[in-house]
């Protein structure tokens, strides 16, 4: 489980992460903003999204961002989510200062047109049809949030409350945005892969070392007050099945419980053979397809269960089915060798993904944004440690029914 | 952590070090060729052949079985898929709760996938538990309950998916396409709701005696220890041999240039398909044909990305790439576009064939596809398991064993003339079938 790195913050604040392994001939280049969907003014969703397509049209020395990546050998890409926006290059390691000189430009030097920002708009717009309002169930997951946040900004989904948003956006407040939140003391910059630390560390120093850091703080975000009352919602739609979400408010990546629910939501649905299936699909005949997980954000998130119904049966029934299910399996089910088998599967799982040169760079630069990359080699042993005790007491705490939302996402025919 | 504030010109923009900023790319190196890995090929006694990647050390350990379709099975998706989602869901000697408790044990994962032209059966684990892992993976795959309830289970699995499915545009793109491409072919596939109610218990145990019971499949395997190699043996030991052989199947031919649609009202996109043909096996041209397809539609600096995306933004993504079967090869191109610009993708889509059939292609471009296309191909050899996969494809179509050098090679060697010549030859818009649905 433990990946050798160093660490290194330069004089600006940019946190480097190097991370050798001569087994490989390329170079992974990780680049994670402290900035995502949350830090977005509600008038304005989506637009730390529209930002990230931006970041590929060009700074303001280099005017096509890929092209000279792909004559490197190399891919790039990037995510954004409510908490973060990640950027990554995978290259043949002899060509990495080709991908440093490409980051150091866009990290300050952007260059946002009218012409770049109506064409990105075209196209996210087409994303959002496509992932979102062109799908069956597409708005569920932007219903939920609605649902489950009323103050904090994970209220809305990356994509963005509404088109309407990303039509709309000024390009001075894109502008305004990129400036306030692309800055070197605002990164986490990993290289993974077939590097020499010492050479790495020089070009790091060169192509990123003398950008400025940027001294606005970041803004308070709004904190959900704690939820008493149970919130149920309905809608009908064109979907061939009914479809049920449930939320329980848990706490954030960072939390001692964390953990315990993490764990406890693998124990159900992490397996063929855990409680979802064997109960819920192949006893009771309940669902077609779902299971329960947690959102796993920075901040306060969601225990979360979502999944399509059988036909015939009742959301809200299935819904009271589900909220007893949950201490019915905690309560007099729960078994050591349950927590056991999801520990193994998640060592394997943690194994295929180091494998990868890119996961791990994501995986270092998102444990180093957390608080500390070092958690990687101890934080399998932490779940491993984990006693049924422990997680009864988690579901006790938080997974209680008055503090749940549910969404019964119902077929047309039902309305 | 101290922070030093911006430095601003008139402008406002940042004034960024190092000064001044070298508008050109650093250096490229990609003179260095690949690690091409290889497999041991090891005929045991007992009938399988043993596909060993060689010096695979890894913390991980990855055993395939492939087992071959056959005419008999080609063209029928609903008894396969439900077959492949009961192996698993109880044994002659375990409940579906017990077997895969076991396996959860072991740490360890099975990848089943329904091809084309074949089922493959994957086991992952780590490596210090491949021993234990292996007797539950034979137990998956030869002693499977396959008992009514499983079944009448699965079956309302699959039809709960299959209508899911049918509300996506690209979905029914896919099914409109298909069923024209492969009318009268055994890779027919018939996707009918009426077929998969019709579907009984018999036809997926018919399937699971001959496809699972009694044939041997081909073996792959990589990151074994050598204290493992007694198990993996034994496991293979274990596994049915025949020496039954398929007949041949004819060689599928795109049929005649076509433009469907399925309407779909209310859908705000609409999905796009366009299919054409490809070359078979046959390394130089083959290679040539996939470099020009690249350049045209494969990679996101591609002709179509830069113009139906990044300047006309009438779509999130499209893309071309290459299909391969035994027994047919095509290109197709899929995207999903806002509800009107069908008329306009499709000519857009024409005119930049049309600009590569007449040779309009720049040095640079191709540069920029090659060292592309040698970075691709660096990375999918890149670790043990990537190399196991890539090695396992290449071998099921009958690639020769010199193929991935042979790649490496001939990328350096493609000009203009040659990326005109495949153009006219398998991009020409003339012989296009075009499926839509929204």
């Amino acid at each position: 489980m433990n990946i050798p790195f160093e660490r290194h913050t330069l004089s600006n604040g940019l946190r480097v992460l190097l991370q050798p392994d001569n087994q490989t001939p390329m170079v992974a280049v990780n680049l994670l903003y402290n900035v995502g969907a949350r830090d977005e003014d509600p008038q304005w969703t989506g637009l730390a999204h529209l930002l990230e397509h931006l970041m590929f049209e060009g700074s303001k020395h280099i005017l096509n961002y890929d092209q000279p990546l792909q004559l490197a050998g190399g891919i790039n890409n990037a995510f954004t989510n409510n908490d973060m926006t990640n950027y990554y290059c995978v290259l043949p390691a002899a060509n990495l200062r080709t991908a440093l000189w490409l980051e150091s430009d866009r990290m300050c030097n952007l260059n946002l047109t009218e012409e770049k920002v109506e064409v990105q708009r075209k196209v996210v717009i087409e994303e959002f049809r496509q992932r979102y309002l062109n799908q069956p169930y597409g708005d569920l997951l932007a219903l939920s949030r609605e649902l489950s946040y009323t103050q904090h900004p994970y209220r809305w989904s990356t994509i963005g409350k509404s088109i309407d948003h990303i039509e709309q956006v000024p390009v001075s407040v894109i502008r305004a945005f990129y400036e306030q939140h692309y800055a070197p003391n605002r990164c986490i910059l990993v290289l993974s892969g077939n590097l020499n630390p010492e050479q790495a560390l020089r070009e790091v120093e060169y192509w990123f070392g003398d950008l400025p850091a940027r001294a606005t703080p970041k803004i308070p975000l709004p904190v959900e007050p704690p939820q008493t009352q149970a919130r149920i919602k309905q809608v009908h739609r064109p979907v061939p099945e009914a479809a049920l979400w449930m939320g329980w408010p848990m706490p954030g990546r960072n939390h001692p419980d964390f953990k315990a629910l993490d764990l406890f939501s693998d124990v159900l649905s992490g397996s063929a053979g855990g409680y979802t299936m064997d109960e819920l699909i192949r006893k009771r005949s309940l669902l077609n397809q779902g299971g329960f997980y947690v959102s796993g954000s920075a901040d306060p998130g969601q225990f979360l269960f979502s999944a399509t119904l059988r036909e015939g049966k009742k959301t809200q029934e299935v819904a009271a089915e589900i909220q007893s299910f949950l201490f019915e399996i905690a309560e007099q089910r729960l078994h050591s060798d349950d927590l056991h088998r999801a520990t193994q599967k998640m060592a394997t799982s943690n194994a295929f993904s180091d494998a990868n040169v890119q996961n791990r760079a994501l995986r270092l630069a998102t444990a180093e944004w957390l608080g500390g990359a070092e958690s990687l080699s101890t934080e399998w042993e932490e779940y491993d440690s984990l006693t049924v005790a422990d997680v009864q007491a988690a579901v006790h705490q938080y997974l209680q029914p008055e503090c749940s939302s549910t969404l019964l996402y119902e077929t047309e025919t039902n309305a | 952590m101290q922070l030093h504030l911006a430095v601003r010109n008139r402008n406002q923009r940042l004034i960024h070090m190092p000064s001044p900023f070298p508008l050109q790319a650093p250096a490229i190196d990609l003179s260095q060729a690949p690690d091409f890995p290889e497999f041991e090929l090891h005929p045991l006694p007992t009938g399988p052949i043993l596909h060993l990647l060689a010096r695979s050390q890894n913390p991980l350990s990855k055993v395939s079985l492939r087992y071959s379709l056959g005419a008999e099975w080609l063209g029928r998706p609903f008894p396969l898929n439900t077959l492949v989602q009961l192996l698993g869901e109880g044994t002659e000697q375990k409940t579906a709760v017990e077997w895969n408790a076991a396996l959860d044990r072991c740490g360890a994962f099975v990848q089943k996938a329904v091809n084309r032209e074949s089922l493959v059966f994957s086991l992952i684990c780590r490596s210090q538990n491949l021993s234990q892992a292996l007797p539950l993976f034979r137990e998956m795959l030869i002693e499977s309950s396959l008992n009514t309830a499983e079944f009448a289970m699965q079956k309302e699995l699959q039809i709960s998916d299959f209508m899911q499915e049918s509300e996506q545009v690209s979905e029914q793109a896919r099914r409109l396409s298909s069923a024209y491409l492969f009318q009268g072919h055994p890779l027919f596939q018939d996707e009918r709701i009426e077929e998969l109610q019709a579907m009984d218990l018999r036809q997926v145990q018919a399937a699971y005696q001959q496809l699972i019971c009694g044939q041997t499949p081909e073996a792959f395997a990589c990151g074994i220890e050598p204290s493992d190699l007694d198990a993996l043996n034994a496991f293979l030991a274990s596994l049915p041999t025949s020496t039954k052989r398929e007949p041949a199947i004819a060689q599928w031919r795109i049929p005649a240039a076509a433009d469907m649609h399925f309407s779909m009202p209310g859908k705000s996109q609409q999905a796009l398909r366009v299919v054409g043909p490809a070359p078979s096996v046959h390394l130089q041209e083959e290679l040539i044909f996939r470099f020009m397809l690249v350049l045209w539609g494969g990679y996101f600096g591609s002709r179509l990305m830069k113009n139906i995306r990044e300047e006309k933004g009438y779509t999130y993504g499209i893309s071309a790439s290459p299909m391969r079967f035994k027994s047919a090869a095509y290109w197709m191109v899929n995207t999903q576009i806002n509800g009107d610009k069908k008329p306009e993708t499709l000519a857009e889509m024409k005119r930049e064939a049309e600009r590569l059939m007449q040779g309009d292609v720049g040095t640079e471009e191709i540069e920029t596809v090659r060292n592309y296309m040698a970075g691709s191909l660096a990375r999918s050899l890149d670790g043990v398991l990537n190399r196991h996969d890539r090695l396992m494809g290449l071998q099921g179509l009958g690639y020769p064993a010199d193929y991935l050098p042979m790649h490496h090679k001939i990328l350096f060697e493609i000009g203009a003339a040659e990326i005109q010549v495949a153009a006219q030859q398998w991009i020409n818009p003339e012989h296009w079938v075009c499926a839509s649905a929204g």
